[in-house]
C-alpha cells in the first residue's frame, strides 16, 4: 500500500490575504449554507448563516494555522454555523411543543434529526476515525485518482496544473477526483450518511 | 474567466441533461472555476438544484481534504506508572505481619516431619506395587494439596490454633 505523502508547508502567511480570500468565497459559503439549510440561496436563513460565517472568518482568520488552505477552512465554518441554525430551530421546536397544541409551529422533519448538542468528544472521536478512513479508502484508489487528488489537495495545485503535470486532458483530471471522490464516499458511506446534513430527511 | 479552450472543460463533461454534471459540480466545489464555460457558471449562480449540489460538493471536498492533511493518528496506550511506593510498603506490612509464623516455622515442621515421613515411606512402596496403589497414592496426594489450599485460605485460624 503506498504512503500518502504528507502535507506540505507553505513559505508565508498573510493575514489580510486569507481575509481577502474568505470575503471572495462569499458564493460557495452560500452554497454550503443552502445545502445544509435546504433553503434557496435567497432565503433569510441562509443569509443570516452567510454573514455569520464571513464575520467568524474575519475575527478569527489569526487562528488558521499557516499553510493551511483557506477554502476547506471557510467551507468547515459555514457548514458549522449552519448546522447550529439548524439545532437552535429544533431547540425553539422543543420548546413549542412543550406549549399548549395550539402553539406549536410548522418546523419540517429534517430539524428533528439534527443532534441537540455542541459536538462531543464522541463526535470529535468520529470525526478522527472519519479522517482515518478516508485515508484508507484513498490509499485504495487507482494510482491515478490518488495522484489527482494528493495534488490537488497536499500540493494545492489547480486542476489545470495537474493535467499539465501528469500530461493528461483536463477532462481526466476532473473526472479523477470526481470519481475518486464518490469511491471514498461509497467506501464511507456509513460515516457519510450520519454526517451528509442535506439527507437527513 | 479562462479563453483558452484546451483550459476548459468540454461541454460533453460539464452538462448532464438541463443541469451541470457531477464532473462540473465537483469542479465548482473544488473552486474550479475557470474550467467551467461561462454558460455553466451562470447555470450554477441561478440553479437551486446545482447550487445546492455544489454546496455538498465543497463539503466532500473539505472532508477529503481534511483527511489527507490531518496527522496520522498514532495509537499510543496510556500505561498507568508501576505504583513501586505502594508495592513495597505492602511489601515490608507482608513480611512484618508474617513474622510470628515464621519464627513459628522451625519448630512446626519439626512437628510435622514423622507425618511427611511416614507420607513419602507409603507413597513410595505405593509406587513400587504398581499402577493401582499409585491411583490411591494420586488421590491422597491430591486430598493433601485440597488440605494445603484451605490451610492456606485460613491462615488466621491456622495461626491462632498454633497445633
Ligand atoms: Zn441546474
Amino acid at each position: 500500500m503506498p504512503e500518502l505523502p504528507a502535507a506540505p508547508q507553505m513559505p508565508f502567511f498573510s493575514l489580510a490575504a486569507v481575509r481577502e480570500e474568505a470575503a471572495s468565497l462569499e458564493p460557495v459559503v452560500r452554497a454550503v449554507v443552502a445545502a445544509v439549510l435546504r433553503e434557496g440561496r435567497k432565503h433569510p436563513d441562509v443569509d443570516d448563516c452567510t454573514n455569520e460565517t464571513l464575520r467568524r472568518a474575519l475575527e478569527g482568520a489569526e487562528r488558521l494555522r499557516q499553510g493551511e488552505p483557506v477554502r476547506p477552512w471557510l467551507v468547515g465554518i459555514a457548514r458549522h454555523v449552519a448546522l447550529d441554525s439548524l439545532r437552535a430551530k429544533k431547540r425553539r421546536r422543543n420548546r413549542e411543543a412543550e406549549a399548549p397544541p395550539d402553539s406549536t409551529g410548522d418546523v419540517g422533519s429534517l430539524v428533528d434529526k439534527i443532534p441537540d448538542a455542541a459536538p462531543s468528544a464522541g463526535e470529535i472521536l468520529s470525526g478522527k476515525q472519519r479522517d482515518t478512513r478516508v485515508r484508507e479508502a484513498i490509499e485504495r484508489l487507482a494510482p491515478v485518482m490518488r495522484d489527482a487528488l494528493v495534488k490537488f489537495h497536499l500540493e494545492g495545485k489547480s486542476y489545470v496544473q495537474i493535467a499539465q503535470e501528469m500530461n493528461v486532458p483536463l477532462g481526466s483530471v476532473a473526472t479523477w477526483v470526481t470519481r475518486g471522490r464518490k469511491a471514498i464516499a461509497a467506501e464511507i458511506g456509513r460515516d457519510h450518511a450520519q454526517d451528509h446534513e442535506g439527507k437527513l430527511q | 474567466m479562462n479563453d483558452d479552450p484546451k483550459n476548459l472543460l468540454p461541454d460533453a463533461l460539464v452538462w448532464s441533461g438541463e443541469h451541470l454534471s457531477e464532473i462540473a459540480l465537483t469542479a465548482l466545489g473544488d473552486g474550479q472555476d475557470k474550467i467551467i464555460p461561462q454558460n455553466a457558471l451562470d447555470h450554477a449562480a441561478s440553479c437551486e438544484s446545482c447550487g445546492a449540489a455544489m454546496g455538498h460538493a465543497a463539503i466532500a471536498s473539505m472532508h477529503v481534504g481534511n483527511a489527507l492533511r490531518a496527522p496520522i493518528a498514532e495509537v499510543t496506550i496510556e500505561r498507568a506508572p508501576v505504583p513501586w511506593l505502594a508495592m513495597i510498603g505492602a511489601l515490608v506490612l507482608a513480611i512484618v505481619g508474617s513474622a510470628p509464623s515464621l519464627l513459628e516455622a522451625p519448630r512446626m515442621l519439626v512437628h510435622q516431619m514423622p507425618v511427611v515421613l511416614h507420607g513419602a515411606n507409603a507413597l513410595l512402596r505405593g509406587l513400587a506395587g504398581g499402577l493401582g496403589p499409585a491411583v490411591n497414592f494420586a488421590c491422597a496426594a491430591l486430598l493433601i494439596l485440597a488440605g494445603a489450599m484451605v490451610a492456606r485460605a485460613m491462615p488466621r485460624a491456622w495461626s491462632a490454633n498454633k497445633f
